[in-house]
């Protein structure tokens, strides 16, 4: 198969896939940091609140915290399904 | 063909300095697991609170006799286990009051100071620069300021013996 005469397969297709591939991860990225460190903050005020502070806050830091964690981890398995979908096209392309 | 991925390593030994970039996958995959981490930080302080708001039943311990401390002098003892740290103080106008070491703010321990030209005595913690009010454990600088007081152990004196026997009812954040 000749993959310059297939759109979207073109060695410029081809590269721009990649391009935004990359970009979807940079932007998955920061997403990922901003969340770990809305956590780091949770917990904090998690261990705060242990020693100091309204104890009933913890019960929702937790599932707050959880929910965080629901939404990294379903960043990191599209990232990874993405990556090798990907692949698996380049690859058929090829 | 060889399926080793690494053979052309062995091939062309030539380090790069490329070779040490963390790749964005992989920086993914580890902020992965330090989220998760967090969620099993918060999970056990929340264990922990729990056990701890069940075990309200403390027992009676002789900390020292009365005659151990002069004024403006602190000891260090446990209560109301073994491994929780309390102070007792004697303080400046001869009165004994015990107070948990765990400062509110991140559990750092608090020392007693006596009065100085610059202020008053006080309970400090040396993390953050906190202080609390010698009689209430009331927070007064610092974080501690805007959160509960330290956690006041109440005291009976018995045939010259300082005896802990619990701890005083902390009045609400809003109250």
């Amino acid at each position: 198969m000749n993959i310059f005469n297939k759109p979207g397969s073109s060695i410029k297709g081809r590269a721009t896939r990649l391009k935004g591939a990359k970009e979807a991860q940079i932007a998955r990225l920061i997403i990922l940091i901003s969340l770990c460190c809305f956590q780091y903050w949770l917990l904090v005020t998690t261990m705060e609140a242990k020693h100091s502070g309204p104890k009933n806050i913890a019960i929702i830091t937790l599932i707050v915290s959880l929910l965080c964690f629901v939404l990294v981890f379903g960043l990191f398995i599209t990232g990874e399904l993405g990556i090798k979908k990907l692949n698996h096209e380049m690859e058929k392309d090829d | 063909m060889n399926n080793d991925g690494n053979k052309w390593k062995t091939d062309f030994p030539f380090s790069n300095d490329i070779d040490d970039y963390v790749t964005r996958r992989d920086f993914i995959r580890f902020l992965t697991v330090v989220s998760g981490g967090f969620v099993v930080g918060n999970a056990t302080i929340v264990a922990s609170s729990l056990e701890s708001e069940t075990a309200k039943n403390y027992s009676a311990l002789e900390i020292c006799d009365t005659n151990a401390l002069k004024n403006g002098e602190w000891l260090v003892f446990n209560y109301p286990d073994a491994s929780t740290p309390a102070i007792l103080i004697k303080n400046e106008a001869g009165n004994y009051l015990a107070f948990s070491q765990k400062c509110p703010h991140l559990a750092c321990p608090v020392a007693y100071h006596r009065s100085s030209s610059e202020e008053p005595e006080h309970i400090g913690c040396h993390c953050h620069n906190g202080k609390f009010n010698c009689d209430t454990g009331v927070g007064t600088a610092g974080p501690p300021k805007e959160l509960r007081p330290l956690s006041q152990i109440e005291l009976k004196i018995v045939e010259n013996k300082i005896i802990a026997t619990g701890f005083k009812q902390r009045k609400s954040l809003n109250a």
